[in-house]
């Protein structure tokens, strides 16, 4: 079987399943288990993207959804702003603050970089608590529920399209030239410019593109769960970001994806553990970098497709 | 054996496992327990200190229950716990988890407000009657959602207390350090307008109760040369802020009076982390004084001690009352019925640790125009009274108590308050 | 309203902070100037310092304070000598991919893994050692608590140790040429790779003992080393990576802006809620404007 056709079936599998899931999953509680397991999916995935394809570190990826939640939240608290229209300049509202990221970061290595970011991080959180007479702070800032109903379902398939369509995007850029200048980009940037390749636009259309992913998964979570506080903006959220794409498969958008979805499913599963199934998944983690860089997850997918 | 005796010997065979099985059945039925939920913040950065003790409370009043036979014709009653960790996503997700995975007939609990108001929606959904142990945002209850009751103090009672405690002792400037959260918020919208009605000359400054160091506020409210302090932070940085504000010759001191909030009840912490810097700090107890208290209180609050080694806090008091509501509530609806239990709560009207339980306010008895909206399923009871820390080590039931004045000890006289001596 | 002695004392409690928080910083500059690697689980070396110090304390009553730091710093440096040794070397031996992103994940993982591990085994709960001594010092109306200044105290001679032992001992010197050229340095026998160990083990040591130095003063808790963390990265981007006196003046700097800020800026709210924030933005603006920091790449 060319491996072409392996992959599309894989692919087509697993959207077939996930648009069938619901109705073999009928308990709402596994339904919401299912739709953050997607959030965290998506957010994992476009970590990889930046980092396993562009070889930059970001610790900003919460943030920036938390930054696109919030601008949808606040567009419709005080103008009147619709869910969809608000989302969409939460959107793009990531986008461009991913954008001046990209922009200021430009000169940045390694580490540098992975710093910046924490600290555009905590400037975020702090503000949006300081500010509370505006963003609500810690009393939390309601967002108008997408669908009049509370059932799950359209929140599932929302969610699920947005997963799919953000990686549909990421894909796309990944297999196309650009993304070859950004794998170039990540294995020797000084190589890679010695060469002609204008790092200065893929880096920046990288974190932009990405940003936005994170402002997508952003605006979908502050409307889904109907409230935004700036707890979420914590480092450990993104620390288990980060742990998912890297135990995924941090070269693999797959991978990572599957490792976000994989992995909120098994917090959950093991909640009675209590916080020791963190100290579990660190553990994973300091295991998978030092002696499985290339993930627990992205192997087995690439045998399944037949690379 | 003869074909018609093997024949009958199967025949009774099948009869007696049939009739083993049906009984079997049914007294299983019988014995499946009755499962309460209790959503709590058992972890960072939710305030896991006082849900771990909820959390206790609660779990010694299902032992209690389950010794003296369980509810409901023998049914064993099972409390489930989950983590809200002081997030609202959190505790959302929590509370679908209890009622649909769990199969849950009632729920208890909360700390947190913004946890406790993202919940009600699916509360409602669900139709599950709730018992709010220890959120005190006015909008739980003053959104007259007819599955919520609240045990707890509202932030509106808890300030005026304090403030007509600040005007018998005559204090004349007063600094306010509130949380940056919606309690804090609250806190300080109520004590402004309650201040404002008297000559009090007071300042308000917002802090997160993750801040570490609060000196230089600390150095700059001394500039200031207030009389009392009122330093409202919950959690671990209570303690710290205490110890600042002594460390910078702040409160308390003989010219400036030191108002902890209600952590520094957990007096184990709160020894070992102030030490010294912790005598003669005033804190509000939300409960009955030991003066005024039942047997059955104190037993209660005995055994907690005796268990866990630790003093049983208004909190857990709270946690242990909702519990023991809920269950009252059933036995009196002699179901689970959500519609049953809610009537009977409404009804209600129990001896707990924290005083005798009612909710005047409900579907049968709207709340009147000139009564606030929050008396909504509320029980109007709550007391508070201020205690003062005057040897290292004290619990507080030892403390002697300076307001209010019926309940005040003959230690204090008619001053509400003792100064800390000068040096 | 603000008189000279409240400049004058909030002057004094920044830099008495500065100093613990220029300890610190020192470790993570020395595990950069040597290994050319940030250490981000170094709040979490903080933190487990913190810990050593209030077990011992409480486990041994009646020893003076000063030997919960030196246990901190004991332990901790066996522990960084074991991280080390088993985590980074692989990166000077030439054993990974992409050896810049490999170190942080590697310390970041461990940062994860340690916050979660304290934080099941030791409990959420803040432990408070004992302080060294109680009281404070007096101008006026205010005050600077005893366990302040003896902390700052002890962690100024820790750094001026530290410094000395740089400059005057072979080991020192050694850490410096490593610092500066790895591959001259072996030339001349100098074994890199113990070389790096030590730096790693000194460094986490420091980070350790300003936790069990600060502990008394402000709790430890699992979490409690993520702010310190961010300060440190601050810091030490302020001062210059790898620089000794960027890490002390650096500290100072960031002590003195929090305590300042909070204090002048006229909304006390505010003012306090964007403590944190005064040194993220000098951080931000350092690292676009002037990336090497005050004292650059020297030392």
């Amino acid at each position: 079987m060319a491996k072409n056709t392996r992959k599309i079936l894989f692919f087509v599998g697993l959207v077939l399943l996930g648009l069938v899931l619901p109705l073999l999953v009928r308990s709402s509680y596994w339904r919401h288990v299912l739709i953050l397991a997607y959030f965290y999916g998506l957010l994992a995935c476009s970590w990889s993207f930046l980092e396993g394809y562009g070889g930059q570190f970001s610790f900003g990826h919460i943030a920036l959804a938390t930054v696109g939640g919030y601008t949808s939240g606040l567009l419709g608290k005080y103008f009147g702003f619709s869910p969809p229209v608000s989302m969409l300049v939460g959107i793009l509202g990531a986008g461009v603050i991913g954008f001046i990221i990209g922009v200021l970061c430009l000169r940045f290595r390694g580490a540098y970089l992975a710093l910046f970011t924490i600290a555009f991080s905590e400037i975020v959180r702090v503000v949006i608590t300081a500010e509370s007479n505006i963003t609500m702070g810690r009393m939390g800032l309601e967002l108008s529920p997408l669908f009049a109903q509370s059932n799950k379902i359209p929140y599932y398939y929302n969610m699920f399209l947005f997963l799919v369509f953000g990686f549909a995007i990421m894909y796309l850029v990944v297999h196309s030239r650009y993304g070859l200048y950004l794998r170039s980009i990540r294995e020797d940037q000084d190589a890679a410019e010695a060469m002609g390749v204008d790092i200065t636009k893929y880096k920046v259309l990288a974190f932009t593109l990405t940003s936005m992913i994170c402002g997508l998964a952003g605006v979908f979570y502050g409307h889904y769960l109907g409230i935004l506080t700036p707890s979420f903006t914590s480092i450990s959220t993104m620390g288990l970001v980060i742990a998912m794409a890297i135990i995924g498969g941090v070269e693999s958008l797959v991978a990572a994806a599957l490792g976000g979805i994989l992995l909120e499913f098994g917090l959950e599963f093991l909640r009675e553990v209590g916080t020791w199934r963190l100290v579990l998944f660190g553990g994973l983690l300091v295991f998978v970098v030092r002696f499985a860089r290339n993930g627990l997850i992205a192997p087995v997918y690439h045998k399944m497709i037949g690379e | 054996m003869s074909s018609k005796a093997r024949s009958f010997f199967i025949l009774f065979l099948a009869c007696s496992l049939l009739i083993g099985s049906f009984a079997f059945l049914a007294l299983a039925e019988d014995k499946e327990p009755v499962k309460i939920g209790i959503v709590l913040p058992m972890s960072p950065p939710g305030a896991y200190n006082t849900g771990t003790k909820m959390y206790r409370a609660a779990q010694l009043a299902a032992s209690k229950v389950n010794d003296s036979g369980g509810i409901l014709g023998g049914r064993k009653v099972k409390l489930i716990l989950v983590d809200s960790r002081g997030m609202p996503e959190q505790g959302k997700a929590a509370v679908e988890r209890l009622i649909t995975k769990e199969k849950v007939v009632g729920i208890i609990g909360n700390y947190h407000s913004g946890v406790a108001l993202a919940q009600m929606p699916i509360l409602k959904k669900y139709h599950i009657p709730y018992i709010c142990a220890e959120a005190w945002d006015d909008r739980v209850t003053s959104k007259g959602q007819e599955e919520v009751f609240r045990i707890s103090i509202t932030t509106s009672m808890y300030t005026q207390i304090a403030v007509d405690w600040m005007k018998a002792v005559g204090f004349e400037k007063v600094y306010l350090l509130h949380e940056n959260t919606a309690y804090g918020e609250w806190l300080k919208g109520y004590f402004s307008e309650q201040l404002d009605a008297t000559d009090i000359e007071y300042k308000n400054v917002m802090a997160d109760p993750k801040t570490q160091d609060f000196t230089s506020t600390l150095l700059r409210i001394a500039q200031w040369e207030p009389d009392l302090l009122f330093g409202d932070v919950t959690g671990p940085a209570s303690f710290s802020l205490l110890k600042q504000s002594k460390n910078t010759g702040l409160a308390p001191t003989p010219d400036t009076a030191y108002y902890g909030s209600i952590t520094l009840l957990n007096s184990k912490e709160f020894w070992e982390s102030a030490g010294e810097n912790g005598k003669y700090t005033v804190v509000s107890r939300i409960a009955l004084p030991p003066t005024v208290e039942s047997e059955m209180a104190k037993e209660v609050q005995k055994k907690f001690k005796e268990t866990y080694d630790r003093d049983m806090t208004p909190q857990a008091m709270e946690g242990y009352d909702a519990f023991m509501l809920m269950v009252e509530a059933m036995k009196s609806a002699e179901s689970t019925d959500a519609d049953a239990v809610i009537h009977a709560l409404e009804n209600i009207k129990w001896d707990g640790v924290r005083g005798t339980y009612q909710f005047p306010y409900g579907s049968d008895n709207p709340v009147p125009e000139d009564m606030p909206d929050y008396m909504w399923h509320q029980f109007p009871d709550v007391t508070c009274y201020l205690l003062e820390y005057t040897e290292v080590g004290q619990t507080p039931t030892e403390a002697p108590v300076i307001w209010p004045p019926e309940w005040a000890s003959d230690v204090v006289g008619s001053d509400y308050y003792i100064p800390v001596p000068e040096e | 309203m603000y008189t000279a002695d409240y400049f004058l004392m909030q002057g004094m409690s920044g830099l008495v902070l500065g100093s613990l928080y220029a300890l610190m910083a020192l470790g993570l500059t020395l595990i950069f100037s040597v290994l050319k690697v940030i250490n981000f689980a170094h709040g979490e070396f903080y933190v487990i310092g913190g810990y050593i110090s209030y077990f011992l304390l409480s486990l041994v009553a009646g020893i003076p304070p000063i030997f919960g730091v030196l246990a901190s710093m004991v332990g901790l440096f066996f522990l960084g000598a074991l991280v080390e040794g088993t985590l980074l070397r692989p990166i000077h031996l030439g054993q990974v991919d992409r050896p810049d992103e490999y170190a942080i994940l590697i310390t970041f993982g461990l940062s994860f893994l340690f916050q979660n591990l304290l934080l099941s085994v030791c409990g959420p709960f803040p432990k408070t050692p004992p302080s060294f001594l109680q009281g404070g010092w007096r101008i006026g109306v205010m005050m600077i608590s005893y366990d302040r200044i003896i902390a700052a105290g002890i962690a100024i001679g820790i750094m001026t140790l530290m410094m000395w032992l740089v400059r005057s001992t072979w080991s020192g010197q050694a850490l410096r040429a490593v610092s500066q050229n790895k591959d001259a340095a072996s030339i001349v026998g100098i074994n890199p790779l113990r070389m790096n160990t030590l730096a790693f083990a000194i460094g986490s040591a420091l980070a350790g003992g300003s936790g069990a130095l600060v502990a008394p003063v402000f709790s430890m808790a699992p979490d409690a080393g993520v702010v310190p963390s961010i300060r440190s990265f601050i810091i030490v981007v302020l001062g210059g990576m790898g620089s000794i006196k960027g890490a002390i003046i650096g500290g100072l700097i960031i002590g003195l802006i929090e305590t300042l800020g909070t204090a002048v800026i006229p909304d006390p709210s505010r003012a306090l809620a964007y403590k944190r924030v005064y040194g993220l933005i000098i951080f931000a603006l350092v690292l676009l404007v002037r990336p090497q920091g005050l004292f650059g790449e020297e030392e």
